[in-house]
């Protein structure tokens, strides 16, 4: 009795409402701007994305602007990688007041649900540690794998929010996932012969990267996570790096490339720049280019 | 315009309350010429946090609330033990030493501790934008009570600002006095570079009384002056920051900037007039 009501409520509210109910978007804010691509391959034009970090900075430490704080006090839903990645974005959620986004509200959605998170600490977490996350590594948009799943999570929002549209929506997130399972093979295809090899990053945030394409990642320029390189431990990785052969030092941008150029200079390795964020580098503003990318960088510097 | 008001009523009233007791400091400051003192009280203040980091507590812990305050008291012992009645060291240069003296010693700690230098590093950036109520109840509340410490002790804090040799002839305990207007002045600039970071405090500080030296030498002209420079500055800030999209403080510490060009030209006019 119930649904049948729903129906009839349903189809009456389409009847009156036809004008609006094909012209209003869904207005979604991003935290980052490789979510907002995703959020858009699924949304297609039933949706109006913006995202707030901009890539050339670090994720960590973004500092939110007046129009920031706009977009989110009229935005529908929220999307963000939850743990704790984005310092910044309770203080901006509470700063806009639009509590349909507050953590835990179903207008706020974690981007994290579902994926297998890597470097989780298995005993308790002191600060001796350094900037340790506790709940596991949060760059984890960083392996095409986990866009299946966020894709997903994106896709169940899309549709409760928007059940009339259901299948515009499957059918964009189908189109998506068959386009990203040939790229998945493309791309491991293309690192078939990094597969076991060693890099080196400035900081813990290639795990997922590495795991992807099967590389080996122990060590980092920074001694513990947050802290910069100090001359001892640079010492440690130049001997490291000779004695395992080492051919690659990955950061993104926004961290110093001094101490890696330096390092690198000093035992023959390359530098490589692996884009974090969608549009960090001209050319990487779409989720495949920027994956395109960072897969061609590293299949160079370790063939 | 209720959407400035819903984003930007907040930081504009941080600011004002910002305002109100450091436009009254700036006062102190420039007439004592130690201009930098709130940059290294402020650096002090994150060195006594990043002790208690080191010792497990977190930054908003109440272990880290105390270490900090007692090493701003500190500091205050050491700026008032420094002022001599032939100052023969610039007071300046103390305060120059003790601020990088703490930067460095900040930097060796949290080599050493394991702590991100970032946590700290926000203490002392700050985003006025994101101030929430609790944080602007909680300064109103300390500056409050400061303030009426210093309006009820006003005899002795202006005379050793105006005039410090005819303090030391009149038996004032210069250097006690120094010592409590140091603590209290810790007290202020410790809470407001938490939220609106160490260059809008500074500009709160300096500019509007500068600004105020122009037109006059009268001390109560000079203040409300100051105070008007500073609530200009404020409404502006938040309109330069919100229609054309630039970071909060910034922006007001750059119309800072303009409105102490604009004095000094209007300055001159009235002098050519």
């Amino acid at each position: 009795m119930k649904k049948i009501f729903l129906v009839l409520i349903l189809l009456f509210g389409l009847g009156v409402l036809p004008g609006w109910t094909e012209e209003a978007k869904i207005n979604i804010v991003a935290t980052q701007t490789i979510f907002a691509d995703l959020v858009k391959e699924v949304g297609g034009d039933k949706v109006n994305v913006s995202s707030i970090a901009n890539p050339k900075y670090n994720i960590h430490f973004i500092q939110p602007r007046p129009s920031d704080v706009r977009k989110v006090a009229k935005a529908d839903l929220y999307f963000n990688a939850g743990l704790d990645l984005e310092a910044w974005s309770d203080p901006l959620l509470e700063a806009a007041g639009n509590s349909r986004l507050f953590r835990h509200s179903p207008g706020n959605v974690d981007l994290s649900a579902g994926i297998r998170l890597l470097n989780v600490p298995d005993h308790v977490v002191t600060r001796a540690e350094g900037d340790i996350h506790l709940f596991g590594n949060p760059h984890f948009q960083m392996s095409p794998e986990n866009a299946r799943i966020m894709a997903g999570t994106i896709l169940e929002k899309l549709k409760e929010v928007d059940p009339d549209d259901s299948s515009y929506y499957e059918a964009n997130a189908q189109k998506f996932l068959s386009k990203l399972d040939a790229k998945i093979i493309e791309w491991k295809k293309l690192c078939a012969n990094c597969r076991g090899k060693e890099i080196i990053s400035y900081h813990e945030d290639i795990a997922y990267f590495a795991d992807f394409l099967e590389l080996k990642s122990k060590e980092f320029l920074e001694p513990k996570p947050g802290i910069p390189p100090t001359p001892k431990h640079l010492q440690f990785l130049e001997n490291y790096i000779q004695t395992n052969h080492v051919k690659a030092i990955v950061l993104p941008t926004y961290y110093s490339h001094k101490e890696a150029d330096k390092l690198a200079q000093r035992v023959g390795a390359k530098v490589v720049t692996i884009c974090q964020g969608a549009g960090e580098l001209p050319g990487t503003e779409d989720f495949f280019d920027f994956f395109d990318y960072n897969v061609k960088k590293i299949a160079e510097a370790l063939q | 315009m209720s959407e400035f008001l819903h984003i930007m009523a907040l930081p504009f009233l941080a600011c004002l309350i910002l305002a109100g007791i450091h436009a009254y400091l700036g006062f102190h400051v420039i007439e004592r010429q130690v201009i930098f003192v709130d940059l290294a009280l402020a650096q002090i203040a994150v060195l006594g946090a990043s002790f208690a980091l080191v010792a497990g507590y977190d930054m908003d812990s109440v272990q880290s609330y105390w270490l900090s305050l007692g090493f701003t008291i500190i500091g205050a012992a050491i700026f008032s033990l420094t002022r001599f009645k032939k100052q023969r060291i610039p007071h300046e240069a103390i305060i120059g030493i003790v601020y990088a003296v703490s930067a460095a010693a900040l930097i060796m700690i949290l080599s050493r501790s394991g702590e991100g230098d970032e946590h700290i590093k926000q203490a002392l950036v700050g985003n006025i934008l994101l101030v929430t109520w609790p944080e602007i109840i909680k300064i109103f509340c300390i500056y409050t009570v400061i303030g009426i410490f210093h309006f009820l002790c006003r005899r002795q804090f202006f005379m050793i600002s105006a005039d410090t040799d005819h303090a030391f002839q009149s038996g004032v305990n210069v250097r006690l006095w120094d010592f409590l207007f140091y603590v209290s002045f810790g007290f202020v600039v410790t809470s407001s570079v938490k939220i609106a970071g160490v260059l809008l405090v500074f500009s709160f500080l300096v500019v509007p009384s500068v600004c105020a030296m122009l037109f006059s030498n009268n001390m109560r002209v000079r203040l409300a002056l100051g105070w008007g420079v500073g609530f200009l500055a404020s409404v502006l800030g938040m309109m330069v920051s919100y229609y054309l999209d630039y970071p909060t403080g910034a922006s007001v510490v750059c119309v800072f900037g303009m409105l102490l060009l604009l004095s000094a030209l209007v300055k001159k006019s009235l002098i050519i007039d």
